[in-house]
Order: structure tokens, then sequence, then C-alpha cells
């Protein structure tokens, strides 16, 4: 009978870590969820709070996500892209979909998306000082243009027609920039 | 493409962001199962996204644990998502012998420990790091344990409560063979579905449950058994209605209106 058609074992040992990870959340295995959580919460925490600029939303909202991420492991597909990706690209949209909400509305009508920008703006206080300094001498270095493209393309979920929109400059050129702005801050990362 | 040419063309960084069409982001992914240099250059970018993300965020407490209770709260009461249990014993059973189960975790724990122990004694010094590993290992194991063991108990719950009707719905003729169980609260008002018999449905079709009362007849859909196969056989749904019978038919991918009869696979009346 059909149901009882086995599949192939994957040859775990010989995968690279993340991948074995991720082929074991698809067979929904809670250690290796835990594991990937440790591995990707904080940055995922991070993306959402560029869009709603409240860690305790985000830190709600990022329990919504890896909720999903739980229920729809079995949906990633490696040959779509990168895992890194599929969850970022989930956090957006929760991200946005809080965006749009009423509770959102009226509790944030004056928000701006930016978030590279209000977290340069944002006054040294508390035990927050060193972690906001290390961002900023990052992005100081970056041109303020390299900062609205890599917000756009990676946080807001732009496409490459709507970012050449957003900054106004040829579709084709949004492109290169962005592989030189990511270069120049690979760089200053390698120098931190 | 050479390596030099694929890096510099700013391919790789569009490929992170997710904004390459669904073919070249394939060929890429290809290219990086075959290239440690493009795999690098890859998690290199790939990288630097996640540290700007991780600058954006001050909390660094990030609770597994909330997200487990999110599942269970959403698997348990809220959605009629599938439940992933291998165990075909634990379903058929009324009453589940948990404090056995119970009792057999926490001798495994303890000669997980005592071998631990055991192997300390014999080299302090080697041991005193690989147990610290052991212990993780034992508590990620633990906590694994008690996860499965916490959804399993309020599946169970259900299962077992005593306002549960057990309805058993047998196979028509597309599929004699098949027998499905129907565990009904009728207080909770959910159905667990122990639907293991059913064949594989083919690509592009799911098994979709249906209430029905019969005087006149009315199918009410209570939902699909999405991604069922093997494994995945146990289903929890919502039940408002005053069913008089169960049935399960085979239906395009994302349910229908109304059953299709001609794929009724089971059938079974509630007075039972």
């Amino acid at each position: 009978m059909n149901y009882l058609i086995f599949t192939a074992q994957p040859d775990f040992e010989n995968m690279p870590e993340l991948d074995r990870l991720v082929q074991q959340l698809k067979d929904k295995n809670v250690v290796a969820f835990e594991e990937l959580h440790k591995m990707y919460a904080k940055n995922i925490c991070g993306a959402i709070n560029v869009i709603v600029n409240d860690e305790t939303i985000a830190q709600e909202i990022c329990q919504d996500v890896f909720l999903k991420v739980w229920q729809k492991a079995d949906t990633y597909n490696p040959k779509k892209g990168r895992f890194f990706t599929w969850l970022l690209n989930i956090a957006r949209n929760k991200a946005i979909d809080y965006t749009r909400s009423k509770r959102f509305k009226t509790q944030k009508k004056n928000h701006s998306l930016d978030l590279f920008v209000h977290i340069l703006e944002k006054p040294n206080e508390g035990s927050n000082v060193e972690h906001y300094e290390c961002l900023k001498r990052m992005l100081k270095r970056l041109k303020e243009k390299c900062v609205e493209l890599i917000n756009a393309l990676y946080f807001k979920g732009c496409t490459q027609a709507d970012a050449a929109d957003l900054l106004s400059i040829p579709i084709g050129t949004v492109k290169s920039r962005n592989r030189n702005c990511l270069k120049e801050l690979r760089k200053n990362l390698e120098h931190e | 493409m050479s390596n030099e040419e694929l890096i510099s063309s700013g391919e790789l960084e569009l490929y992170v962001a997710g904004l390459l069409s669904e073919e070249r982001n394939q060929q890429i992914a290809e290219i990086i199962t075959q290239n440690k240099a493009i795999k690098k250059e890859v998690e290199d970018i790939e990288n630097v996204v996640m540290r700007l993300a991780r600058e954006s965020t001050i909390n660094n407490n990030q609770d597994f644990s909330e997200v487990l209770k999110k599942i269970v709260t959403n698997r348990i009461e809220d959605d009629p998502k599938i439940i992933s249990l291998d165990s075909k014993a634990s379903v058929e059973q009324k009453s589940f012998p948990f404090s056995k189960v119970a009792g057999w975790a926490a001798a495994a724990v303890f000669l997980i420990l005592f071998g631990i122990q055991f192997k300390t004694n014999n080299d302090i010094s080697k041991t005193l790091n690989t147990s610290i590993e052991d212990k993780e290992a034992l508590k990620d194991s633990i906590q694994k344990q008690n996860f499965e063991l916490n959804y399993k108990e309020n599946l169970l719950a259900t299962i077992t409560s005593e306002h549960t009707k057990i309805i058993e719905l047998a196979g028509q003729d597309i599929s004699p063979s098949s027998q499905v169980k129907v565990f009904w609260d009728t207080k909770k008002r959910k159905v667990v579905i122990d639907a293991k018999t059913l064949p594989q449905p083919p690509k592009g079709m799911v098994y979709q449950v249906w209430s029905l009362t019969l005087e006149p007849l009315t199918p009410t859909s209570l939902g699909l058994l999405e991604n069922y196969n093997s494994k995945n056989n146990l289903f929890v749904l919502e039940n408002t209605n005053t069913s008089e019978a169960f049935g399960i038919t085979l239906e395009p991918a994302g349910g229908s209106q109304s059953p299709t009869l001609e794929k009724l696979y089971v059938l079974g009346t509630t007075d039972v």
C-alpha cells in the first residue's frame, strides 16, 4: 500500500552543521529547533526591532516567528534560498503586519521606520552605551545612502525596483551599490 | 562565470536578501553546494546582515521556553495543526501509562547520570570537560522529553476525557481497508482524528474531515489533514457541531466547499 513507502534517511553525519539542524527541524526535532533558536533568535529579534522599534513587541513577534518556523519548517526549501533568508522573510512579514495593526497605529503614530537613523540618534544612556557605540562606529563609516539601501533591501523587504524608487537611483545601480556597501561594512567589521 | 565574476556581480548579496528569481536562487544554491569559495562568500555576507540585525536589539534573553509554550498552546488549544506523534500505541490505548513511562524515563536518566559519575571516578580531569557537555546533552534531552510529554498529556486528556466519545469510521468502497478513529470530546468541542490507516494522498490532494447531521444530510467541514503521511497521522480539530456522523473525503489541495462523495474514504455514525 502507498502509505508503507519508506523514504531514504538523510546522511546526518556528513552534513554541515546548519544543514543537519535544519533537516532535523523539518523532522520536528525539538533539540535542533532550540539550537537554531539560539543561533538566530537575537538576529531575528533585532531585524523585527528595526521595523517595530519596540523591544518588548519585537520579542513577542520573534516568538511568533519561531512558532511559525516550527509549524512551517517542512515548507522551507534550501534550493530556494538560505535558511537565514527564509527566517528574515517570515520576520519581516510578521513585523510589517504588526505595523499595519490598530495596536501599532495607536501606540506609534509618529514612529519612523528608519531604524538605523533611529539608533544613531538614540541618546547614549544606561547600560546600552557600549552597545550603540559599536553600531555607531560601524555605521558612521558607511555613507548615508548605504544605510538607506541596506535597510530597504534587508529589513524593509523592498524589491530592487522599490529600493531604486525610494532612493531615486537607477535600478541597475541598486545591485552594485549594495555590493559596495556590504563590502565596506565587512571591512569595518574586520577592523572591529 | 568565474568565482571572481560571481562575487563581484553583487548577485550573492541579493541572494542573501532573497531578491533573486526562483530559478537564479536554485542555480546559486547548487553552486554553493559545490564551491567552497562561493559558500564562504555567501556566509560572510550573511554574517554581516546578521550582525547588523543583532545590533538592532538590546535584548539578550530570547527565551526558548516561551516559544515552546506558544507551540503547545497553539497546537492543543487553538489551531487544528498536525500533531506529530510516532507512538501508535499511545493513541490507541484509552489510558496511557504515564507513571510507568515517567518511571522508565527516570531510570534512564539515573543510568545516564550513573554513567557520568562512573566515568568521573576513572578520569577526573578528562571527565570534567565531558561531563559539562553530557549535562548539557542531558538537559536538552530532558527538556525535549518534557515538551513531548506535555503535549502528549494534553492530547491524551482529550482522548481520555469522560466526555469523549470514540467513533469508528469504517473504510468505504474506494478504500475498504481504511479504518479511522475519532475521539470526540463533546465538552471541549474538539476531535482527535487517528487516521493512520488512510493511504498517502496523491500530490495536490488532501483529506478533508466532515461532520454530518443526517436529517437532512448536512455536511460541515471540520478541517484538512494537512501534510498527512505515515509519521503525521494524528490531528486535533475543533468541532462545535452536533455531529451525527463523521466522514473523510479526498479533495483538491485547500479543501472543498462540499464533500466529493465518490472520494469518501471512511464514514461512521456517532450513535455507537
